[in-house]
């Protein structure tokens, strides 16, 4: 799990002032939880409602006084993901995605966002060819499978699987990039997680 | 490295959940067979997450969302204090008690009164005029409110367009009568159309019908009384569908927020246009729209079930407990939030006249469902049984 430095400045805020500091962790941290949440459970509002459960619990309670923060990100995550997974359980509903290895690229992924990335990202998606660009549109922003998006776009099943290799190729390329200037201001955290 | 093109389309369509099973451990197979594999799919994977939330990152509302967590906080804390306050009154009660015992020829004990703080709405309603100025109606006493040499009477719970002392108006102006959450309001029209405006509605109307239709525009829930005029069509526009009458009885339900949106005949006849659409309406039928889908069907239904708010009575049929929710919330001014996604979809069927206190519908509704209501100020807890 990667770390940013402004987390340790969240926490001293949190441990003078507590509502300022949930206030800051909000907007570090509130879109990208939701967004990984999401990926964990198929439903947007419920993904939403989970994390903001999330935070009330963190603002009433004293886990962040005790973390470090070298943790935070990584206790972050392991809590969204444990509330997803147990709100999964108790709704009987299968789990849609397993996971391939021990380092949750979602989690990782979510936790680097920033504003700036995400300008990136749509920038290059805006100039990529219109039917590509639509592609990603309904795969990526819409989560719609494959068939839907070759039924909507009217095009074939074989032009979709290809518009979607080039996208995703141009995508990479400019994150490859991205990634190692991410590198530069980042630490790899040590492995413990602290959990709840 | 090479990967070929099946390889790559594979895991993209892994990720985006739209792989079959077999396909699934094709792939599995694939990336366990070597390190080069997996730092692939790791890249790929991180691409694939980067682009899905850059994309999504805006359709998540901050603003709102904060405003919830305060909100959510706010709730919990004050279960927490009504919690401690009820064991200080227990402490209090037991103190009293042994006063009682010891001093048997005291004073009286006071009488604790424990009273919920969730009351049942009533005639309530803000008039907007055409200047935009802002009157406030439900005053108990009437009086008349002028808008361009044009008085309207305001009485406690309606007010009245339909007299005839009225100057001809060139070109025609507008009121609006915004009724708020836990509000019922009545209005006369210029023509003499009676229209009962339910919780959390807005009707937008010329003070004075011209042209060749009598327009009016609706966005929440209002039951119209049109009196009769075979030459000037009257029109309920809403965000989805508009209704046209000579002259009849009718329910519409248009809330923004709404899964659906309802016209339900009681007499006479309607007809229901949206789009290509287009629908004659006949006695205790009902049009029914999905306001995503704009998927529609005409039933037979019981048509008190969906026009009795206005004589006062909450009336349910096999209604879901999610769509009572929004219905009660609107009237009582209070939010439900249902511990389990399940319990919204359990189903209520009974009536009730909806100036009693909320806590003896939520009674019935308890002694009848599989579910437990928690009231703490506005906010109502839905628990399982």
């Amino acid at each position: 799990m990667l770390m940013r430095k402004d987390d340790r400045d969240i926490l001293d805020r949190f441990i003078k002032n507590r509502k300022e500091g949930i206030r800051m962790l909000f907007d570090r941290y509130y879109r990208p939880l939701v967004l990984y949440a999401g990926t964990l459970i198929s439903d947007d509002t419920m993904a939403e409602d989970l994390v903001q459960e999330f935070f009330v619990r963190l603002w009433e309670d004293d886990y962040l006084e005790r973390i470090r923060s070298k943790a935070l990100s990584s206790y972050l995550f392991s809590s969204v993901r444990n509330s997803c997974y147990t709100y999964l359980h108790k709704n009987d509903v299968l789990r849609a995605r397993v996971d391939y290895m021990s380092v949750d690229v979602a989690a990782d992924s979510a936790a680097l966002l920033s504003q700036e990335i995400v300008d990136r990202v749509n920038a290059v998606i805006a100039r990529m060819p219109e039917q590509t660009g639509r592609v990603l549109n309904c795969v990526l922003m819409r989560d719609m499978k494959y068939q839907d998006t070759a039924d909507e776009l009217q095009v074939s099943l074989n032009t979709v699987k290809t518009l979607m290799r080039n996208g995703m190729r141009v995508l990479r390329e400019e994150l490859r990039g991205e990634q190692e200037l991410i590198m530069l201001f980042i630490v790899i955290a040590s492995p413990e997680v602290t959990q709840e | 490295m090479a990967i070929s093109d099946y390889i790559e389309d594979l895991i993209y369509r892994v990720l985006a959940g739209d792989a079959s099973e077999e396909e699934r451990q094709v792939f599995e197979e694939w990336v366990r067979e070597n390190e080069e594999h997996r730092l692939f799919f790791r890249e790929v994977e991180r691409a694939w997450y980067t682009g899905k939330y850059s994309v999504k990152w805006r359709n998540v509302e901050e603003s709102a969302a904060w405003q919830a967590v305060e909100h959510k906080r706010e709730s919990r804390r004050r279960k927490r204090i009504i919690r401690i306050g009820w064991s200080v009154a227990a402490a209090i009660v037991l103190l009293l008690g042994m006063t009682w015992v010891f001093f048997p020829s005291g004073k009286k004990t006071p009488v604790v009164a424990v009273q919920s703080v969730v009351k049942p709405g009533g005639a309530k309603a803000v008039l907007v005029l055409s200047t935009g100025v802002q009157v406030v109606l439900g005053s108990e006493r009437a009086d008349t409110i002028q808008e361009k040499g044009f008085s309207i009477l305001n009485v406690a719970d309606y007010i009245d367009y339909s007299r005839k002392d009225s100057v001809a108006l060139g070109r025609p102006v507008y009121n609006e009568l915004r009724v708020p959450t836990g509000g019922e309001f009545r209005l006369v029209l210029a023509d003499g159309t009676v229209v009962y405006m339910n919780s959390e509605s807005r009707l937008k109307y010329p003070v004075r019908f011209t042209g060749d239709e009598r327009l009016v525009e609706l966005e929440g829930e209002a039951y119209f009384d049109v009196s009769r005029d075979e030459v000037h069509p009257f029109v309920v526009r809403t965000e989805r569908l508009d209704v046209t009458v000579l002259g009849t009885g009718f329910n519409v339900m248009a809330y923004k927020k709404g899964a659906r949106t309802e016209v339900t005949l009681v007499s006479g006849s309607v007809d229901v246009t949206s789009g290509k659409i287009s629908e004659v309406l006949t006695p205790n039928h009902q049009f029914v729209m999905n306001n995503e889908s704009r998927e529609y069907e005409v039933k037979t239904v019981n048509v008190d079930t969906y026009v009795d708010w206005k004589n006062g009575i909450l009336n349910f049929d096999a209604m879901p407990l999610d769509e009572l929710a929004d219905k009660l919330g609107r009237w009582y001014e209070v939010s439900f939030f249902f511990s389990k996604e399940s319990l919204k979809q359990l189903k209520f069927t009974g009536a009730f006249r909806k100036y009693n206190d909320i806590d003896y519908i939520l009674f019935l509704i308890e002694s009848t469902t599989n579910v437990t209501f928690k009231v703490n100020g506005n906010v109502i807890t839905v628990n399982e049984k």
